[in-house]
């Protein structure tokens, strides 16, 4: 289960994410022994990601949300495979480019 | 004799059974999955783009008892309604500004987010004069 690590690394390195979150309640992580991976659960047909996304200034220019959840599931297609991703966006922060 | 039609009518007529059918084309994987906003970033996302129109002078998210922090939009599966308190710039027109708002808003949270908007209930709760 050293998946779940990879594709929350993934993820935080894409650029619309700011960061991981669990989601509400915080109910979105995997367990790991002596870890707990925040905003990533993987199941065998479907893998759930929670994230903070970012918005750059100025707004008008900043990326849709569909559009960075498509990037973000392109972007981790070879560690998902055919699970589907379901990408929710829990908070938003706003930052300067 | 008959000249030979190029589709047999009966065979448009047929009805198919779905093993005839061609299976459904396989989604890229970027498409696979489902995408869910919080109530959370559609109320920061409408408040912040209300602020976008120079008639407004301050937001905030509506609603619920003091101490708790309502959200100002709720989403129910692929759509969304807003609710905002606005302060607005005293010689105002009210009634084509909170259109205006209104229609600013959904536009612009739909764009973002994704979401159709279902409503946005603009509420003016104080006017205020400019230097």
């Amino acid at each position: 289960m050293t998946d779940a690590r990879k594709i929350a690394d993934r993820a935080r390195s894409c650029p619309g994410v700011a960061g991981l979150s669990g989601g509400p309640f915080g109910v979105v992580a995997t367990y790991l022994p002596g870890e707990r991976i925040t905003g990533v659960s993987v199941t065998d047909d479907e893998v759930d990601i929670a994230i903070v996304a970012r918005l750059t200034e100025p707004l008008l220019e900043a990326e849709p949300f569909p559009e960075t959840a498509d990037r973000l599931r392109q972007a981790m297609a070879d560690l998902t495979g055919d699970r589907r991703v379901n990408v929710r966006i829990h908070d938003v922060v706003e930052e300067p480019r | 004799m008959t000249t030979p039609s190029t589709a047999d009518p009966r065979a448009a007529a047929r009805p198919q059974v779905p093993v005839q059918r061609p299976a459904p084309a396989r989604l890229p994987e970027e498409r696979r999955g489902r995408t869910e906003v919080s109530d959370r970033v559609a109320a920061k996302i409408a408040c912040r783009v209300a602020r976008e129109l120079p008639e407004v002078l301050d937001v905030g998210e509506r609603g619920g008892l003091p101490w708790t922090r309502s959200p100002g939009a709720e989403v129910r599966d692929d759509h969304v309604t807003i609710a905002l308190d606005v302060v607005v710039a005293y010689p105002a027109p009210l009634r084509s500004t909170t259109g205006r708002i209104r229609r600013h808003v959904a536009a612009r949270v739909g764009e973002l987010t994704g979401l159709r908007v279902r409503r946005v209930d603009v509420a003016v709760t104080d006017l205020r004069v400019t230097p």
